[in-house]
């Protein structure tokens, strides 16, 4: 019994020891194998990588953080009531390295995406492509999304680090470069993109192409230009004219046009065809109508921004086409809306609601008459649906108490010093709108945004001439859009819209870039360019008086705290002068 | 002797004031019990010709004498002795007289044919009251005062006086029970006796007693480590799904939290503090049954026999890398040979939220106006109109529409359990079964889980040499979760019409004209707006077989599987809460497959020379675990009806994508060889020496073996000869181990940079597949991380283990942490794992037992449990803090401060209208700050407040916990109480960040707002349009949270009464108790911003702790 059992014992054991032996083995097994080394390793894959680049630029366009990063805290633009979280941005009240959420988000989404683009640029020659074309149609759309997010960083944060390496391992400390390195990045990048993006991807529109390359490089010449002084200057404007120039005679072949009429770009309708050949855009960034394609199932949430009150008012209910109400975040300044000439200019009308007309019949009661300040005689009237129900406007209206629909006018909505009186009640902008969706509460839209538009080349190309001297040519550019601009009917103004290169100055051409492009993701940058130091200040406190904590290191945006932490030269770096 | 009290202090003061049996030593006590004994009848005189023989004896002399039959099972009459008063006569008559004196009876079953029998208890009624009296000494012949006498299965009983004497009525035929702590009980039947002089024997099994340690068992007084044992009584006192919970407050060293109070929600449990600082591998290693990779939330409960908590490093070590933060090694029971044994235990109860009430009505107008005041839009009640400016809120308030939504969202909650188990089996076969069924209904409404356990737990005896075992369990729940509401509830503004009032049913927006605020009952309208559902079927199937071809010699492989299924579906509707903002439905299923297989071989060798007792250990333990998951999801879906089950009914091509960091697969293994010797001297010297080299495939190449060794030593001092003779000392041993153990607390493919899929990409509406970088950038260079620990303890029992105490004091050094390090977050990624940075625990555990009283009636045990551990981070990477890059306040890193700290502004109070002109020095940018501003501690004396005036403020690490279980017993009843002290730590109290001070919504009402009317130093003024992230003046607003979550509370009470014998046995019932257990009744707190919640839950207002009243029933068969 006895050595039976030892026997047996000794092969149970020795079966044990033998199956345990192949165990040893602890290799890691991935099957999955999702790494960078694999996925990225053929041409189809390598794809994955673009299209990963392009994602984060939607944090940006088509937010709130995106519209308080780039128009909020300029002279447009004020909220009074519905900042929450980004009165740092919008009033620059308590911005810190540690508070201003969409400032801090937007540090880590521009990141995150220059580290994919630099992963990509610099594997692409191991992704096997055989097609010379295809590749570097690739390489030109990482090379455009890298110069737009370093132009984005360093307009917003200045000389911070300028990586141009895929993090491989921890990355631990940094040095500043200087803004010329950026920019000679970012042209650089450009460059390479312009020559080998094709004009058009067809149904993928929304791609870099050609002309995004092209009319992005003069925007960069001409933001470069501010950095330099004398000779360097001149040759960044000269650059700007000239690259903004080369966009516009070449436009046929780019297949890009003005919209003849300006309100026309902001008939949601026309929305998807912006970006599309012969659109006026040189790049959009893009939602699907499929909504589980888009960046976080909220797609375009801009309609949300400028959007007044209106559902509560007698004669209106929440609608499609009026819009969401509920976040309300930037009202127009009173500077805003003067800066058009409501009777000739149709960019006012074609940008800003101020009519709202009835949804429903209402008929006036007493204690809706006190409430909206009414005369006793309007009670007992009737709302009829699609008569006026509600005016919110820039003008006065002496007889407002006996109108038989609610008004705000100018001084309902603004003081006589131009603040803003309760900030519950404005002028809408109605770019935005989407009326796409499938209910007036859904918060989700699925329109384009257009990041650059063909206009914004005449804008580069005046605003160079006249730093170059040449305000004729200047006032050239100008009027190409200022005759779109102008009303036709009844009365054409056409020939009363024209300027002359008298006067053509920095403020005016400010002022035109306002008039064209409010709330179009681009004000701060176009104040921060134009107004150094204390111009800055003044600018702002002087034409938008409810910003009273504006200061001159508010030009560039603080690093934040965290990057700062976690650096191991964090003080050798140093944050932003100022935070 | 008065004085005594006075001097005495410690244990002995309340040996002295609360033990009975010592409270005979004094004179008054004496006095009484003389008196008893005056009392007594004197000697009954025995009849000449009684004669006392052996009852089997007698019966075989008149088998012969009367030449019949008499039967009898040889336990009835075996030892017992009868006094036979006369020698011949009817023997029916004599045979009644004979076998009535021991408690027997005998039934004819025909001519000359009698069967022994148990007696009728009536009989025992009927017999007459005779007296008895006699001395009850220990085995050296000295008195033992105090010792409890009892007539069998009677309350009918008295104490022995100081000098061991006692006396008392008895009926004829009587036994008698003598017990006394530390002694064995005694049984004696009087058989007629007058006189009974007993030697109580002294009690050694709590010392006998045999302890799980990894792979193997040891005598209790054979330890050297650090092991705290729990048995299956005080297990089931916590009425609870998971056997960690009822731990709490029970074992000293170990932290245990409930993790939220949602249906079916975990633990957390911490052995000692926190080591790693990556927290994924924080908690113990579970090994149920001699087996890894179980889930002690699958077990049931009543099948745990009992849990061992492995503290130390000479413990742990033999469990190598996966023991580094302790181990609970848990037995379930197992069939015993005998008669078959069938348990029923059962309870229900009901649960109810401990939650602060939110803001409504006059309170939350008041705000409202507050606010708008200090913006100077609001003067008096005329401007109301203007302050409510939502479409319906102003004719809401007129109409006073107020709504409490925390109120409208609670319910009441229940649990119930049945178990019904079954043990029994043969000499050898031996079987425990059990089936189990759980149900919670959570304190929301459609939260609730349902868990099925069958277990079977065979074990065979083939031969003297084989023995093999099969220990099953299938454990099947279905859970229902939902979207949180409380958060909603807590920031919607209290206005509105919740219920429809014609058909009751929930008005998803409260206020009709406001179509864009949605109702936090939204959810709650039907059975397809709103579903998240868990299904999940988890089967162990551990096998062994065991081989002992010699004494001593024994080898025995474990191979144990745990394959585990989930299925999780989600449907929000359109129209649900998850939904308010995009309004379109989404559908998703994934479905987890998880495989785990352990296969353990280990050999010992066990030899006793003399007085040298050595055992030798000897295993291999392999491990591997794969899992599976795929992830599918869809919006708008067609039918509501179809949930998540038809996802291609969903509008757009289903999507797949991997989700927040899981993969597809995830596979890993770990190999190790281990080895133990366990040496003993003559019981008094013990020394266990191990080694582990271990293995793990998720470290990087080169990384990824290492050897773990230990060693321990004890001593019974109270075995030595100087020691042996001193009565009162029962026990005293000396313990110390030191050892190293490893953690690999990181993910597989830790060491590779992963990318991740995401199909949210398009160009137009043209779908893109597009991969980003991970946060986590790979490592290739991860390693071990080690952890030393040196442990002394020492165990005492003192008066016959009536006072029992176990004191350890323990350093663990912990170094190269796997710590996954915040990266610049210009480099694009976030973080990663390294080697770095090292972290010391220090701390002290006692438990003390004490049996208060013990007397037949009355019985009172206390436990008392103190562990205190300092915990901190001595080495971090380049010197320096490490400032988390999100959650900053919670997640960063601290030097000599524990791992889970709070790193924030100091908050002081409010700045107050007399500090007007100080306030104003202080600035955020151009700002000045203004009474009614949060004042905070400007730590560089800067005037502004940055980065450099943030610091620690606090740490989420007690600095103490305290248990104290007492159980009384008062004849048929029980009582049991247990009171938790968690003291010194601090918590993220989320509702207090919940302060809304532009009044748009309504955040709790106990918040104490400034006003200059009011100049609390509470939470700032509020502020029209202001949220505490907005406003410069609430620059700080972070600190607000961080609350001293300081607690005491009575943890359970439960009061049980079990039904007499005599009662109990006439329904075939072995005992039957039914008890009644309060948990979390009374809670004090140290701040009084927390009085109104729970907070051993940490803080989280998502799924707050509840009061509870539970109702139970155990039944024995």
């Amino acid at each position: 019994m006895k050595s039976f059992s030892l026997n047996l014992l000794g092969r149970v054991a020795l079966a044990g020891t033998l199956g345990l032996a192949a165990c040893n083995d602890l290799e890691e097994y991935n099957p999955s194998n999702a790494t960078a080394d694999t996925v990225w390793s053929t041409p189809e894959g390598f794809v994955t990588a673009v299209n990963g680049a392009y994602s984060e630029q939607r944090s940006w366009y088509g937010k709130e953080d995106g519209e308080f990063m780039s128009e909020s805290g300029t002279d447009l633009w004020f909220n009074r009531d519905k900042n929450t979280y980004a009165a740092q941005l919008t009033q620059y009240a308590g911005l810190t390295p540690l508070q201003g959420n969409p400032n801090r988000a937007a540090w880590v989404a521009l990141w995150k995406s220059i580290n994919v683009c630099n992963a990509g640029i610099n594997r692409i020659n191991d992704a096997g492509f055989i097609n010379a074309t295809e590749r570097n149609q690739r390489e030109g759309e990482l090379r455009f999304l890298r110069a737009f997010y370093y132009w984005h960083m360093v307009e917003t944060y200045g000389g911070v680090m300028l990586r141009t390496q895929e993090t491989k391992e921890p990355v631990l400390t940094a040095t500043r470069s200087p803004v010329s390195a950026f920019y000679d990045l970012i042209i650089d990048d450009l460059k390479f993109a312009a020559t080998n993006l094709p004009v058009n991807w067809g149904n993928e529109y929304s791609r870099a192409s050609r002309k995004s390359a092209m009319g992005f490089l003069a925007r960069a010449y001409l933001s470069r230009a501010y950095y330099g002084t004398g000779a360097d200057a001149q040759q960044y404007f000269t650059l700007a004219r000239d690259a903004a120039n080369d966009v516009i005679a070449q436009k046929s072949a780019l297949q890009v046009d003005l919209r003849a009429n300006y309100a026309d770009l902001w008939n949601p309708a026309n929305n998807k065809t912006l970006g599309r050949p012969g659109g006026e855009a040189l790049y959009v960034v893009s939602n699907s109508t499929n909504v589980g394609l888009n960046y976080d199932d909220n797609g375009n949430r801009l309609f949300h921004v400028f959007q007044t009150q209106y559902s509560n008012r007698p004669g209106l209910e929440a609608t499609l086409a009026y819009g969401y109400e509920n976040n309300r975040r930037l009202m127009p300044t009173l500077t805003l809306l003067d800066l058009y000439d409501q009777v000739r200019d149709n960019r006012y009308d074609g940008s800003f609601q101020e009519v709202w007309l009835a949804t429903r019949t209402y008929t006036w009661t007493a204690a809706d008459a006190t409430t909206y300040a009414k005369d006793a005689s309007v009670v007992g009237r009737q709302i009829r649906v699609g008569d006026t129900a509600m005016v919110i406007t820039k003008r006065a209206i002496p007889t407002k108490r006996t109108k038989n629909y609610v008004v705000y006018d100018r001084d309902d909505v603004y003081l006589p010093n131009r603040t803003i009186r309760n900030g519950l009640n404005f002028v809408t902008l109605r770019k935005f709108q989407d009326p796409d969706r499938t209910l007036p509460s859904v918060q989700a839209g699925t329109k384009d945004v257009i990041v650059m538009r063909l206009a914004e080349m005449y804008l580069i190309s005046a605003e160079a001439e006249n730093r170059l001297g040449n305000n004729a040519a200047a006032a050239t550019m100008l009027n190409v859009l200022r005759t779109r601009a102008a009303k036709k009917t009844p009365v054409d103004y056409t020939a009363a819209m024209q300027v002359t290169a008298s006067q053509i100055t920095p403020d005016f051409i400010l002022d035109e870039r306002a008039r064209e492009f409010a709330g179009e993701n681009i004000r701060w940058f176009d104040v921060k360019r134009m107004k150094d130091g204390p111009g800055f200040v003044s600018y702002i406190k002087q034409r938008n008086p409810d910003i009273t904590l504006v200061q001159d290191f508010h030009r560039l945006r603080p690093i934040r705290q965290e990057e700062l932490n976690a650096l191991l030269n964090g003080n050798d770096f140093g944050q932003n002068p100022g935070y | 002797m008065q004085p005594l009290y006075t001097h005495l202090t410690g244990p002995f003061a309340r040996r002295a004031t609360t033990a009975a049996s010592l409270l005979l030593y004094l004179p008054a006590v004496e006095a009484h019990a003389q008196l008893l004994a005056t009392v007594q009848l004197p000697a009954q005189q025995q009849p000449t010709t009684a004669r006392t023989v052996q009852l089997k004896e007698l019966l075989g002399q008149w088998e012969k004498q009367y030449n019949t039959t008499i039967v009898y099972k040889t336990d009835l009459v075996r030892d017992k002795t009868a006094v036979v008063q006369a020698e011949t006569g009817n023997l029916e008559e004599m045979l009644a007289t004979v076998l009535q004196q021991v408690g027997l009876g005998f039934q004819k079953l025909r001519a000359d044919y009698y069967v022994v029998v148990k007696a009728a208890p009536a009989t025992a009624s009927a017999s007459k009251a005779v007296p008895i009296a006699g001395r009850v000494t220990q085995a050296n012949g000295v008195a033992l005062p105090g010792v409890t006498v009892v007539v069998k299965g009677t309350t009918n009983g008295i104490s022995t006086d100081a000098n061991g004497n006692f006396s008392l009525e008895v009926p004829e035929g009587a036994t008698l029970t003598f017990s006394f702590v530390g002694y064995v009980t005694q049984e004696v039947a009087v058989n007629g006796q007058t006189t009974l002089n007993i030697t109580l024997k002294e009690d050694t099994k709590a010392l006998d007693e045999v302890v799980v340690v990894g792979y193997g068992t040891v005598r209790k007084r054979d330890l050297t480590g650090s092991i705290y044992s729990v048995k299956a009584d005080d297990i089931v006192k916590t009425p609870t799904h998971n056997a960690v919970e009822a731990l709490q407050g029970r074992v000293p060293g170990a932290d245990i939290t409930r993790a939220s109070g949602a249906a079916g929600a975990g633990t957390n449990i911490l052995i000692r503090g926190t080591r790693s600082i990556n927290g994924a591998n924080n908690g113990p290693l579970v090994v149920i049954d001699g087996y890894q990779g179980g889930n002690i939330s699958d077990l049931n409960p009543n099948d745990i026999e009992s849990i061992e908590v492995l503290k130390d490093a000479s413990s742990t070590a033999i469990y190598g890398a996966l023991g580094a933060n302790g181990v609970l090694i848990v037995t379930t029971k197992r069939g015993a040979a005998g008669k078959v044994q069938v348990n029923y235990n059962g309870y229900y109860g009901v649960n109810s939220y401990q939650f602060p009430a939110s803001r409504t009505g006059d309170d939350y107008l008041a705000l409202r106006r507050e606010a708008w005041r200090t913006t100077g839009d609001w003067s008096s009640p005329a401007d109301d109109a203007k302050i409510f400016p939502e479409p319906g809120e102003y004719d809401a308030v007129r109409n006073g529409q107020w709504v409490d939504w925390v109120d409208l969202v609670k319910r009441r909650g229940t649990q119930q359990s049945h178990t019904v188990s079954l043990r029994g089996g043969s000499e050898n076969t031996k079987v425990f079964a059990s089936l189990g069924y759980f149900r919670e209904e959570g304190m929301l409404r459609n939260n609730d889980y349902n868990r099925y356990n069958a277990r079977v737990n065979v074990d065979q005896t083939i031969s003297k040499v084989f023995k093999i075992g099969l220990l099953t369990q299938v454990t099947f729940y279905q859970q229902n979760n939902r979207q949180n509401p409380l958060g909603q509830a807590t920031q919607l503004s209290p206005l509105g019409v919740p219920y429809d009032p014609t058909t009751g049913e929930v008005n998803t927006y409260p206020i009709a004209s406001d179509q864009t605020r949605i109702s936090p009952l939204a959810d709650e309208r039907g059975p397809y707006v709103a579903r998240d559902n868990t299904i999940r079927t988890n089967i162990v199937t551990n096998g062994y077989l065991e081989v002992t071809p010699l004494k001593g010699l024994s080898f025995r492989s474990n191979f144990g599987t745990n394959i585990d299924f989930r299925r999780r579906g989600i449907y929000n509707d359109r129209t649900a809460l998850s939904q308010a903002n995009t309004r379109n439905s989404v559908a998703s299923t994934e479905n987890i497959f998880d495989r785990f297989y352990n296969w353990d071989n280990i050999l010992t060798y066990s030899r006793e020379l003399g007085k040298h007792t050595v055992t030798l250990t000897g295993l291999t333990s392999f491990i591997r675990s794969d899992v599976d998951n795929s992830y599918a999801s869809g919006t708008n879906q067609l039918l509501a009806s179809q949930l998540f089950y038809d996802l291609n009914s969903t509008s757009t091509a289903v999507t797949r994508t991997l989700r927040g960091g899981s993969a597809p697969y995830v596979g890993s293994k770990n190999m190790a060889y281990a080895a133990r010797i366990n040496y003993s001297f003559a019981g008094r010297y013990l020394f266990t020496v191990s080694g582990r080299y271990d293995g793990a495939s998720r470290l990087a190449e080169g990384n990824k073996w290492d050897f773990f060794p230990s060693v321990a030593a004890g001593w019974n001092i109270s075995d030595e000869a100087f020691l042996r003779d001193t009565r009162w000392l029962s026990q005293l041993k000396l313990r110390a181990s030191y050892g190293k153990a490893g953690n690999y607390s990181i993910s597989p493919y830790g060491t590779q940079s992963v990318l991740l899929a995401s199909p949210r990409m398009s160009f137009g509406d043209v779908p893109a597949q597009m991969y980003q970088f991970q946060p986590t950038v790979g490592n290739p260079n991860l390693g071990w991380e080690t952890s030393t620990t040196l442990n002394l303890g020492l165990d005492v029992a003192l008066f016959s283990n009536r006072l029992t105490a176990t004191v350890d004091v323990y350093n663990t050094n912990t170094s190269d942490i796997l710590l996954l390090r915040p990266l610049p977050l210009s480099s694009g990624v976030s973080q990663v794992y390294e080697n770095i940075g090292s972290t010391r625990n220090r701390g002290v555990e006692v438990a003390i037992t004490s049996q208060n009283i013990v007397t037949e009636k009355f019985k009172w045990s206390s436990t008392l449990t103190f562990t205190r551990n300092k915990e901190e981070i001595t080495r971090l990477i380049d010197g320096r803090d490490i400032i988390a890059s999100s959650a900053p306040e919670s997640n960063s890193l601290l030097l000599g401060r524990p791992i889970n700290s709070f790193y924030t502004y100091e908050k002081l109070g409010i700045w107050q209208t007399s500090e007007a002109d100080e306030a104003a020095k202080y600035k955020i940018g151009n700002y000045s700050f203004k009474p009614g501003d949060i004042k905070l501690a400007d730590l560089n004396g800067d005037f502004t407040f940055n980065a450099a005036d943030q610091a620690y403020i606090g740490s989420r690490v007690p600095k103490f916990v305290v248990g104290l279980q007492n159980t009384l017993s008062y004849r048929s009843f029980d009582l049991s109480v247990l009171a938790l002290a968690r003291y010194g730590q601090f918590i993220d109290a989320q509702f207090l960040g919940r302060y809304n001070p532009s009044g748009s919504g309504n955040g709790p009402a106990i918040l104490d707002y400034w006003t200059p009317e009011n100049p609390t130093n509470d939470f700032p003024r509020p502020r029209r349009g202001t949220t505490l992230s907005s406003y410069q003046g609430y620059t700080g607003y972070q600190a607000l949270n961080f609350v001293d979550g300081s607690f005491f509370k009575i943890r359970t009470v439960t009061l049980g009464y079990t039904l007499p014998k005599s009662i109990a046995g006439k329904v075939l019932l072995e005992n039957a108790r039914l008890y009644v257990t309060g948990a979390n009744l009374f809670i004090l707190t140290k701040s009084k911003l927390i009085k109104d919640y729970d907070p051993e839950r940490g803080g989280d207002e998502s799924s707050p702790l509840s009061r509870q009243l539970v109702v139970g029933l155990n039944l024995g068969f």
